[in-house]
């Protein structure tokens, strides 16, 4: 079949016949080859696009944790992980995101101390937790935690 | 497939106009492969605005920015980050009223050459009644504030950490005559104020023709005196690793019996090697 197309877009081409048909065809064919020896930039764009995403909501998060640590005891915040899966882990007040096989890290300030928490992503779902202080701890909870 | 042949005219509307097309086409996947999106965070403006808050927040203050003379006069004149402290920023802190004025925190000797920011703060210092002042806190993110953290991230976190170390603290001229350079890097234990930890570093630069150190507080934080002897490539950069470690131990040692890595919970110490 695709021989058949071969043929027919030389046959046309050689007798510069079939204007249009032909010049879509070549156009297409061109399109596809530039495309294929791009790819690998392309896809490397999609994967930097991803790690600039993921610092980007490090930083948020970490950033988020240090004004918390400012605030009066009781300040919460809401977030939103985007969809997708992800793994998020606060040890000693360093954050570690890692999604698509890419890992972020990002510390904290030290003045108040923010509790270990591992909170999983699953495919598809909106992830929210709450980052919460209360007395002289930050908390980050699946649910919003009420201080005692 | 009798159909009749086209004429040059038409030859050449063809041939132009796949010309045409054919540019267009590679215009726009140029500009689509070539176009870097560029996020900037101004990250360090941000940990600057942060650390402040926290400072105002502090034990130093009572109210809010309201810095209590007493603690303010025991920290003068010290290295000391505390009770706020970031791992990978150093901080330096002046407050400064009408009549008086104190500093203390991180200041880079060395790795002056790392980024930093400067940032004005209103506030007050209770002394004698509530004076104004005005707070300057810079920000520093260097190769020591980040050597530093990583000391501090492997030891927290039992996680071997790594950086690239430029040929930072040149100790001969070979450079001059030779492609390859002889490089130091050492890093040390010290304490001051008591028994307040600081991990230092020492560079015995030509140019300057004295030895300078430079030291960054660093409690509750283990690892080993180093002093790293490397050869370096002119414009290349090394490896430098720290590795959370459970005994006292060497280089060699590790690449022997990986098993000496420590865990989370397993560490004693931390141990910087080139690689």
């Amino acid at each position: 079949m695709s021989l058949r197309i071969i043929i027919y877009c030389l046959d046309n081409i050689l007798h510069m016949k079939g204007f249009i048909i032909s010049k879509t065809i070549i156009i297409l064919m061109l399109t596809l080859i530039m495309l294929g020896a791009f790819a690998p930039a392309i896809a490397g764009s999609l994967d930097e696009y991803i790690k600039r995403t993921l610092f980007v909501q490090t930083e948020q998060m970490a950033g988020l944790i240090n004004v918390m640590q400012a605030s009066p005891s009781g300040t919460s915040h809401k977030f939103f992980l985007p969809k997708g899966e992800c793994e998020l882990t606060v040890t000693n007040g360093v954050i570690n995101l890692t999604q698509n096989k890419n890992s972020i890290l990002r510390e904290t300030i030290s003045h108040m101390v923010v509790e270990d928490k591992k909170i999983l992503c699953i495919k598809g779902e909106d992830r929210v937790f709450y980052i919460k202080r209360c007395g002289d701890r930050i908390f980050i909870d699946e649910r919003e935690r009420r201080c005692n | 497939m009798g159909e009749k042949i086209m004429s040059p005219g038409e030859q050449f509307a063809f041939i132009f106009s796949m010309l045409i097309t054919l540019g267009t086409i590679l215009i726009l996947v140029s500009l689509f492969v070539s176009t870097r999106p560029v996020v900037q965070t101004d990250s360090l403006i941000r940990t600057n605005a942060e650390i402040a808050d926290n400072i105002f927040t502090s034990n130093l203050v009572v109210p809010r920015a309201v810095f209590v003379a007493k603690e303010l006069d025991g920290r003068k004149g010290s290295q000391l980050e505390e009770p706020v402290r970031h791992c990978g920023a150093g901080y330096f802190i002046q407050v400064k009223t009408k009549d008086e004025e104190w500093s203390f925190g991180y200041q880079p000797e060395i790795f002056t050459d790392g980024l930093s920011v400067s940032q004005e703060y209103p506030a007050a210092v209770s002394k004698n009644g509530i004076q104004p002042a005005m707070v300057t806190l810079t920000v520093y993110d260097n190769l020591f504030t980040r050597v530093s953290c990583m000391a501090e991230k492997a030891y927290k976190l039992g996680e071997i950490q790594k950086t690239e170390i430029p040929c930072e603290l040149l100790i001969t001229d070979k450079s001059e005559i030779s492609d390859f350079r002889d490089c130091t890097f050492a890093l040390y234990r010290k304490e001051m104020l008591g028994e307040r930890k600081f991990m230092c570093t020492s560079s015995r630069q030509a140019a300057f023709g004295r030895t300078m150190t430079e030291c960054r507080y660093l409690p509750d934080v283990f690892f080993e005196n180093t002093f790293l002897n490397y050869t370096q490539q002119q414009n290349s950069a090394t490896t430098l690793k720290a590795y959370p470690v459970k005994s006292q131990t060497s280089c060699q040692a590790i690449k022997i019996n990986p098993g000496i890595i420590a865990k989370k919970g397993e560490v004693r110490s931390v141990l910087f090697c080139i690689e």
